[in-house]
């Protein structure tokens, strides 16, 4: 490698696990460069409603207080929607009035709702360090690399024998069965599964929808377990936080430069050329593309094992959630004060279920679930909608004639809960999974990369054997939603990425010393 | 009284649970000894009436054993050099057409998934052969390259012709051409008779041999050309057991033998880096990525194998099958393959060594359980680490 090269590092990908990987190389010193094919930064985070897993350490160690992120003290509330007119509001910050509004629907699943929701947060708390870590290697051929394994075994230990039973029982369990054991109500059954499935293949009965409900727990508000952290202005402004942070550690952002090829000389990562023909090198290439849109095509199976590519092709990622936009020409009726505030319609366990049967065969469900969240900007009202009834393998049919039929029905559905909300519609617009795939280059337009589920968790995320951000590629490392921890706005898998790819640089220095010629 | 369940059920099916080759037909008026053995769904002559006069025939005449059975792939297209060179340990850029490369296979652990005999056909089309079925990780070598896989197994029967005369029994039958490839090449001739067949200059036997892949429905007039000169070239049809002893002469490994493809093992023990087999001369860790590589090279960084496959030299005359081998006392290794080698005068054996014990030179103590009629015997011998090719006249080449 010729010294002339400009960069330490190059990020690809300006989501927000790209941005947070590139300011913490740049805060480390490294001279980073992140290239983002489109031209705004943040990615798939755009389509998001909240931050709620943000990583407090990510918040910490990027400083983005100072960067202009705002927490807000407030959870949002959410809003079940059970008919015209009807709706049951749970409000975290309220438990009185969560209360009374459960007793309504019945005395005793008002009674269960805070223990679970305590349950939950606990367990959840009890797989933090599996979450927030990266995975070890499963290696026994010597005591150093037990430690971290041991480690986590102290960690689970300490949840004491009776949470440990718990989440062991739970953990790999359907969704649809637990909230059964807790609930009788159809409407909280139907809250929670919803909220198990939503950004995944899954249905309510599908195995280890337990697991996925869990990582809604984990992190979230200091302090506060269980509970979702609260970003003022959301996704946006913490993207804006984000960039402000990079910038201000040195990192250089260019975007619509679009990465064509991961450059790869002697098994080693030696940068990148861009679409435009553009080379630009440097020792270290962080990707937080999807790990098959990596792998497979910026670096090109040539440089990979055979095994090693089947694996990588294996890794299930074909997504099931669109997101419906909505502009209103004003506030739907009777409606006061509910920006940030969800409303959710998944009004039993079996409607949820039903929605998976039919995207099982690739088509699209008839009543899917979906959580609306009302928002102002730029004086208007805006309304968007995560629909979990959207399968990325349609058959028979394709997305430009289903996307329209699915968006007016989802307004009907909110006409019937609501009625005059659909005369406040002026504009519908729903961004299917293959318009995800598209636009930021996620084969399968999953958003979570990759699924997941437990086979596809920890150790085995995205492959087996490749947990640590590392790839077979010296230099290149993983650092986006298909490495652990996975998916959801946390910004940790940009945050391990970005450590692993500096201590295997630095480690890489310090033998290059010391084997010096 | 009702018919009784189990004669309804078909305890042997219909048709022969084993396929027979093209060759078939003569190799069972030839078969003496009526001594068949399966080999990958077929059935294959063991031994035809004597072992002794079948070894002898490629030690010193010629000899005809069916490989049909054998898997052959086809991988072909614009990019069927790299999908190959990317799959295997050796440069095939360098291989020209026309030529043949034997070469293991990795996994991305460096593990040997197999070994085999590639053709290069010509520059965009290869052949492969192989023992064990090896499709779909072909086609996921594959994977991304502008190259098909096809098994082309049925599509093509085969001969091994071995032994010294061999070349004079192809210009017997009017393959003067082929009877003057080099060795390790390949081309496609006829016969004075005029079947087209594919001959390359390859065996098992270390001895000077062809193999000769012809179409089935011309199989039988092959083997009738070549048989008319058994007289006169000394050419006896041979089975696998006369095979085995010449295969351990020439130091050849055996798949579930010496090793366990990496892709079947149930214990990784049981499989081998190509270095531990002693193919390190078949590896080139300096040409571009292939499978395995990475591993190839932590392995060699980290101080080689930590077994090696050896030859030994056995003292006494019992074969060494199977025997636990000891140094100072301590278990070192066993052997996997043994027999007493006429050619040689040796008692011969592959083995497992610990790397510590597989320096050449190196004596170690072989103990030899052998059949005493009724009992079992048992044996110290003192067996030599020597290099494993016992047999490599300097005729194969000539």
């Amino acid at each position: 490698m010729s010294g002339a090269a400009p960069f330490d590092a190059l990020v690809v990908g300006g989501g927000h696990n790209g941005l947070v990987a590139a300011a913490l190389l740049a805060r480390a010193g490294r001279r980073t460069l992140l290239l983002e094919a489109s031209d705004r930064l943040g990615g798939m985070a755009t389509l998001a409603q909240d931050c709620g897993r943000l990583s407090p350490t990510v918040v910490r160690e990027l400083g983005l207080e100072r960067c202009g992120l705002r927490l807000s003290a407030r959870a949002p509330r959410t809003h079940l929607l059970l008919g015209p007119d009807r709706r049951v509001t749970i409000d975290p910050d309220d438990v009185a009035a969560t209360r009374a509004a459960l007793a309504a629907l019945s005395p005793r699943d008002a009674d269960a709702w805070p223990g679970f929701q305590q349950r939950m947060a606990r367990l959840a708390a009890g797989l933090a360090p599996f979450l927030e870590q990266t995975p070890p290697r499963l290696s026994f051929s010597d005591w150093r690399a037990r430690w971290p394994l041991l480690k986590l075994a102290f960690a689970v230990r300490r949840m004491g024998r009776a949470d440990m039973r718990d989440l062991l029982r739970i953990l790999p369990m359907n969704v649809a069965d637990l909230a059964e054991e807790v609930f009788e109500t159809d409407a909280l059954q139907g809250l929670v599964a919803f909220d198990a499935v939503l950004g995944d293949r899954l249905g309510a009965r599908s195995p280890n929808s337990v697991f996925t409900l869990m990582l809604r727990y984990a992190g979230g508000a200091p302090g506060r377990p269980g509970t979702p952290l609260c970003v003022e202005g959301g996704a946006s402004a913490l993207i804006a936080a984000l960039e402000t942070a990079a910038r201000g550690f040195g990192a250089e952002i260019r975007t619509e430069a679009p990465v064509a090829r991961i450059l790869v000389e002697d098994g080693a990562a030696a940068g990148v050329a861009l679409e435009d023909g553009t080379e630009l090198r440097a020792p270290l290439v962080l990707s937080s593309a999807h790990p098959g849109a990596t792998l497979l095509n910026l670096v090109g199976p040539r440089w990979l094992d055979g095994d090693f590519v089947r694996a990588v092709r294996l890794a299930r990622g074909r997504g099931v959630t669109a997101r419906l936009d909505l502009t209103l020409d004003g506030p739907p009726p009777g409606l006061v004060d509910a920006a940030g505030d969800r409303f959710v319609h998944a009004p039993s366990i079996a409607m949820v279920e039903r929605a998976f049967d039919a995207m099982k065969y690739g088509g699209v469900p008839q009543d899917p679930p979906f959580a609306l969240r009302l928002a102002a900007r730029d004086g208007a009202l805006t309304a968007s909608a995560l629909v979990h009834g959207a399968p990325h393998d349609l058959r028979g049919a394709d997305w430009a004639e289903e996307g329209p039929r699915l968006a007016a029905r989802i307004v009907e559905r909110l006409e019937t809960h609501w009625p005059g909300f659909k005369a406040r519609v002026t504009e519908a617009r729903l961004t299917d999974p293959a318009q995800v795939a598209a636009r930021f280059g996620a084969p399968g337009g999953h958003w979570h990369h990759l699924e997941l589920g437990l086979d596809q968790a920890f150790l085995l995320r995205p492959v087996p054997g490749w947990a640590q951000y590392a790839t077979p590629i010296d230099g290149l490392f993983l650092c986006g939603a298909g490495a652990h921890p996975g998916g959801w706005i946390t910004g940790q898998p940009g945050l391990n990425g970005a450590r692993a790819a500096l201590a295997a640089a630095s480690a890489g220095r310090a033998r290059a010393g010391a084997g010096g010629v | 009284m009702a018919e009784i369940a189990q004669t309804r059920t078909p305890l042997l099916p219909s048709i022969p649970a084993l396929e027979r080759t093209p060759f078939h037909p003569r190799l069972a008026e030839l078969n003496l000894a009526n001594a068949w053995e399966p080999w990958r769904g077929f059935v294959t002559a063991s031994l035809f009436y004597d072992v002794e006069d079948e070894y002898f025939a490629v030690r010193t005449g010629a000899s005809l054993y069916d490989v049909s059975p054998m898997l052959k792939y086809r991988i072909a297209g614009p990019e069927a050099e790299a999908v190959v060179d990317r799959l295997v340990t050796r440069r095939i850029d360098r291989l020209k057409p026309g030529r043949v490369a034997y070469a293991p296979w990795c996994d991305g652990r460096g593990r040997v998934v197999e070994e085999g005999t590639i053709f290069r056909l010509s520059e965009t089309e290869f052949r492969i052969n192989c023992a064990e079925p090896q499709l779909t990780w072909f086609e996921d070598a594959a994977w991304g390259f502008d190259a098909t896989v096809a098994d082309v197994s049925q599509e093509i029967a085969g001969l091994a012709l071995q032994g010294p005369t061999s070349k004079q029994v192809l210009q017997d039958v009017g393959l003067d051409a082929a009877a003057a490839l080099p060795f390790f090449g390949i081309g496609d001739f006829a016969t004075a008779d005029g079947v087209s067949v594919t001959v390359s200059r390859t065996g098992f036997t270390g001895d000077l041999g062809y193999e000769i892949w012809v179409a089935p429905d011309r199989a039988l007039e092959l083997w009738d050309a070549l048989m008319r000169r058994s007289e006169a070239r000394y050419l006896r049809p041979i089975g696998s057991r006369a095979l085995e002893r010449t295969r351990i002469e020439a130091g050849h490994i055996l798949i579930n033998v010496e090793f366990v493809s990496a892709r079947r093992a149930i214990r990784e023990s049981q499989t081998r880096t190509p270095a531990a087999l002693g193919l390190d001369w078949a590896v080139d860790l300096s040409k571009d990525h292939f499978t395995g590589k990475r591993a190839l090279l932590a392995e060699r960084e980290a101080g080689g194998p930590r077994k090696r496959l050896v030859g030994l030299d056995v003292t006494g005359r019992k074969p060494a099958h199977g025997a636990y081998l000891y140094r100072k006392g301590k278990e070192v290794g066993q052997v996997t393959s043994a027999c007493w080698s006429p050619i040689a005068k040796r008692n011969i054996a592959l083995a497992t060594v610990d790397a510590s014990a597989a320096g050449e030179g190196t004596v170690l103590d072989a103990e030899i359980y052998y059949r005493k009629e009724i009992t079992q015997g048992k044996t110290d011998a003192a067996a030599t680490v020597v290099p494993p090719r016992f047999y490599q006249p300097a005729h194969r080449r000539g």
